[in-house]
């Protein structure tokens, strides 16, 4: 199967190239990058195609594209790709607005091809572990969760709202969202949300609390805030703490490490030994493709995380709960 | 010699008569409780008196401080009585049930000219009192936002009245009022709270996200019904970030093997040590405070205002809503 990378602005691209490039089944043939420095570099470290016109990059026989373009870019990506019959796994979020995430679902299903949205935290294996013991009722009835999904400041398009929709609202909430909903099998009811920009003089919000209430009645608080400081030991974290009636379960996704003070760079680092979620994430779209099956991690999963960062924004901007309406 | 009273035979009660032994120049020379059982074995323990009711104590042994540890629900009576005999009084958080309650027996206080010192045993307890000043002293740049964490067993009070939350609070007013207290102390004034709580039986758990006028957004997390004790700080500002877990720094642990054989002693350490307990340091504060005439650093308005933050995020929880806090109204 032959497979090409839509722009490497999402350093999640390399990761994703590195694993395409490995796979037995897979051949990753060709990047297009509106940046011809930064494509060129990635099409020779990876030995293949550059192509500085998105069109005739379609036009290949590729089966299948990854999209790691700007958040805002995500629309137009997808469309084309899924006009040209090319299978997608889009990096997240789906988009930055809910209206073009319905588009990009809907074009995907006229044309018959499948858009996975990238979720990796779902491939930690820790976390298949959570959603088992959750689902087996071990716990019994799940009343409240808490979850952070903290980062650095990412810096670069990330701050600038026209190209990410937002700041670590967009990036950071839909994660654990996703992992709520994927985990619990539950939807959002209500939203409430304390955003602000504190640690930084960017244009978008560095940090906040995010308060829900799920159809079931859980509460949930998630806070996606980039307040990890520059000598923090990691980029950041994926937690949280699942109470249900009989017990609590708490996960840190990122606990396997190892920990290392390092006098070179003159700081404490954590080096990451557990399985690599990229890496489930690509075999897991690579093995969609192949066999043609319903995504694991579809379209509306993307839609549904999305809405709550929308509807995050507005509660922040009303100082009000905002009741979710899903279409 | 200072001569004490402490009423109340529980758990905190218990442990007062414990530190007063420490706390130099003053002496537990009543203990006032209902239960005939705990009264005896308390005062027989401490060589103290016992007395069914305070104004007996009052009435048959000379007393200069009536230390208050009975449940939230009672304390209003007991300041009462403390108030009509002109003494000094320690009373453990919270104040009262309700703000409003709080307020007046301030009022009341200060209309008998007797000093009243409310517990919050955070502001003596050196893993918070550090990292107050550390923020303070600008250690995390500019204050940005906060993750406090506290966990216990659902406490298990006489007749369950932790249980009765006309008599306790529930878990908001009883063991946040903690990190509140704590939080207005570091961040000064509340603007806005949103609360979400789930109750069964044996677990109370409330998200609270606490916006302060300064901007400082903060999460709170407290539970009733986790397995043991646990707390945690986490505060993140502009240029660092200071985190805090009371499991991560147990400076002793023992490992016994064989611990089953029942002829081998016990070897029990405290998680905790420190030459003066936090308690203690309390105590000997309000101590000197009376003896000095002296304002202590936690206000019995401080007492009150953190009920009135308790109040409004036990609001919030109920009705679905951000409360705001208005200026003016109960506090001024």
């Amino acid at each position: 199967m032959k497979i090409g990378i839509i722009s490497f602005a999402h350093m999640h691209a390399v990761s994703y190239a590195e694993h395409l490039s490995h796979h037995p089944d897979v051949e990753l043939t060709a990047i297009w990058d509106e940046d011809i420095e930064r494509g060129s570099k990635m099409a020779e470290r990876f030995h293949c195609k550059y192509y500085s016109n998105l069109t005739s990059f379609l036009e290949t026989n590729i089966d299948a594209v990854v999209i790691c373009s700007e958040n805002v870019n995500h629309k137009q990506h997808v469309i084309e790709a899924a006009k040209m019959k090319k299978h997608i796994l889009c990096e997240k979020p789906i988009s930055t607005e809910v209206n073009d995430a319905k588009e990009m679902i809907r074009v995907c299903e006229e044309e018959g091809v499948i858009l996975q949205v990238a979720f990796p935290v779902r491939f930690v294996p820790a976390v298949e572990k959570v959603r088992e013991v959750v689902q087996s009722g071990a716990l019994g009835e799940i009343v409240a969760i808490q979850a952070t999904n903290h980062g650095q400041m990412p810096g670069g398009w990330f701050i600038e709202k026209e190209k990410s929709g937002g700041g670590a609202a967009v990036d950071h909430i839909v994660h654990v969202m996703d992992l709520i909903r994927w985990i619990k099998k539950d939807e959002v009811k209500q939203v409430y949300a304390e955003l602000d920009t504190r640690f930084y003089d960017i244009a978008v919000e560095d940090c906040g609390i995010v308060t829900l209430e799920l159809e079931s009645g859980t509460i949930v608080t998630i806070d996606p805030s980039w307040s990890r400081p520059s000598t923090f030991p990691t980029w950041g974290d994926v937690k949280m703490e699942i109470v249900g009636t009989n017990g609590t379960i708490s996960l840190d996704a990122f606990k396997q490490h190892l920990v290392l003070f390092n006098d070179r760079e003159k700081r404490v680092q954590h080096i990451g030994w557990g399985d690599d979620m990229d890496l489930g994430l690509i075999n897991d779209f690579v093995d969609c493709v192949k066999h043609k099956r319903e995504p694991s991690i579809t379209g509306e999963d993307g839609l549904r995380t999305l809405e709550v960062v929308q509807a995050a924004y507005e509660s922040n901007k009303l100082k009000q709960a905002v009741t979710l309406t899903r279409i | 010699m200072t001569r004490i009273a402490v009423v109340g035979t529980g758990t905190m009660a218990a442990l007062h008569v414990e530190e007063w032994l420490h706390v130099k120049g003053c002496e537990v020379v009543a203990l006032v409780g209902r239960t005939e059982q705990h009264l005896s074995n308390l005062a027989a323990k401490y060589h103290v008196k016992g007395f069914f009711d305070l104004e007996e104590a009052l009435r048959q042994v000379e007393i200069d401080v009536v230390d208050i540890c009975v449940p939230t629900h009672l304390h209003e009576e007991v300041v009462g009585i403390a108030c009509m005999a002109k003494k000094a009084i320690i009373c453990e958080k919270p104040l009262a049930i309700s703000s409003a309650l709080a307020k007046k027996m301030v009022e009341q206080c200060a209309e008998y000219q007797v000093p009243l010192y409310v517990g919050h045993v955070l502001r003596f307890s050196p893993e918070y009192v550090e990292a107050r000043e550390q923020v303070l002293s600008g250690a995390i740049g500019k204050p940005g936002i906060m993750r406090l964490s506290r966990k216990g067993p659902y406490p298990k009070g006489r007749d369950d009245w932790y249980k009765d939350e006309a008599k306790s609070g529930g878990v908001v007013l009883d063991l946040a009022i903690h990190d509140i207290d704590w939080l207005r102390w570091t961040f000064g004034e509340v603007e806005r709270v949103m609360a979400k709580q789930i109750k069964r039986e044996n677990l109370d758990y409330a998200l609270i996200t606490l916006r302060f006028q300064s901007g400082v957004i903060c999460h709170l997390d407290v539970s009733w019904g986790a397995k043991s004790f646990v707390s945690s700080f986490e505060l993140a500002g502009s240029n660092g970030m200071i985190t805090y877990q009371s499991n991560d720094h147990v400076p002793i642990v023992i490992e016994m093997f064989n611990e089953e054989k029942e002829d081998q002693e016990r070897v029990a350490v405290p998680s905790y040590i420190v030459r003066d307990t936090p308690l203690k340091k309390q105590l000997q504060h309000f101590m000197d405070c009376i003896e000095n005439n002296e304002s202590p650093i936690v206000t019995a308005m401080d007492a009150v205002s953190a009920i009135y933050v308790a109040e409004c995020i036990i609001e919030s929880m109920k009705s679905g809503k951000p409360v705001e806090f208005y200026k003016g109204g109960i506090l001024n």
